[in-house]
């Protein structure tokens, strides 16, 4: 599993894994808009909360097709630097399904589209920045069907 | 030392950077791990050499199950026209990559891969008063079949 920002989750009370410090989430899907669908799910879940996504992680595409996104969530009620994660209302993750090389370039060229979408959508907003790609992720694919990838961004604002 | 791929970050600063001819992301497919090298030095080598150089920020490995092929994916950026590295500028890789490729099917066989390409990178360490950065990703296996791994290796000077 990569991490976001470079920096490990240290637990030092056994307590830790059992409390609310820490959640995680998977969801699984076989096509890319479904599973981005289910990921904003749940975004949306933890936006507005204490909650900085941590973790991000693709796998899957084997003989049952489906790809699994797996997510972790580290409660953080005094921020900290450096950061643990990233703000789940801020983050933003692009998918793109094809099955070779050729499909898959186009498939993440349209992706990128997308992500200018959103960087014009977002512009309506003075605060508004910057779009980072923090992390990509690929995974497929088994008995020549398909591989999946995923780009995660998150949208930096000014401050004040 | 300089970075290489792996948590490093992309910043698009403008509109027009998001869909630009700064960044772009190369797809190379094969069906072992050697074809998969030989692939990727030559398509590096048809990207022109430009100032800013176009760096590797990212690196990602797929396939294998059943014996199929295998995909690497490449994303590559230049600082410049709004994209910035906010973590750190990567190093420029044309002159000073050293990509490795290697497949297995089982656990042991995965070793003595491994540490043939740990002598190898000695090797190179050993012939360069430098400092060398490893990237390494892993994929496959279903059915039992192969599991492959590439490194993109770096070498920096200073």
């Amino acid at each position: 599993m990569r991490t976001i920002f470079s920096s490990s989750i240290t637990f030092s009370d056994p307590d830790a894994f059992t409390s609310d410090l820490d959640e995680y989430r998977v969801v699984e899907s076989a096509e890319a808009e479904d599973l981005e669908e289910r990921i904003r799910g749940v975004l949306a879940e933890f936006t507005n909360t204490d909650y900085l996504l941590s973790h991000i992680d693709l796998a899957g595409g084997g003989d049952g097709h489906s790809f699994a996104v797996s997510m972790d969530f580290v409660k953080v009620e005094v921020p900290v630097i450096p950061s643990p994660g990233i703000a789940p209302a801020q983050t933003y993750v692009f998918t793109f399904l094809a099955a070779d090389a050729i499909e898959l370039t186009k498939a993440r060229a349209l992706a990128q589209k997308r992500v200018a979408a959103l960087f014009q959508s977002l512009s309506s907003n003075p605060s508004f920045e910057s779009l980072t790609l923090f992390q990509t992720l690929f995974s497929g694919a088994c008995q020549g069907t398909h591989f999946m990838g995923a780009l995660v961004f998150t949208a930096n604002y000014s401050i004040g | 030392m300089g970075r290489l791929v792996g948590d490093c970050f992309i910043q698009y600063n403008t509109l027009a950077a998001v869909d630009g001819e700064n960044q772009q992301t190369l797809f190379i497919e094969a069906d072992d791990a050697r074809g998969l090298i030989a692939r990727l030095i030559s398509t590096l080598s048809q990207i022109p050499d430009l100032t800013p150089p176009w760096t590797i920020t990212h690196h990602d490995l797929a396939g294998g199950g059943h014996g199929e092929k295998y995909v690497m994916k490449l994303e590559l950026a230049r600082n410049q026209g709004g994209v910035t590295f906010p973590n750190g500028a990567p190093q420029p890789f044309f002159s000073h990559l050293y990509p490795l490729g290697m497949e297995a099917s089982d656990h042991p066989e995965l070793v003595v891969h491994r540490q043939t390409a740990q002598a190898q990178l000695a090797a190179l360490f050993a012939s360069t008063p430098t400092t060398i950065t490893v990237d390494t990703v892993f994929a496959g296996a279903a059915l039992g079949h192969r599991f492959p791994w590439t490194e993109v290796i770096a070498e920096f000077f200073g």
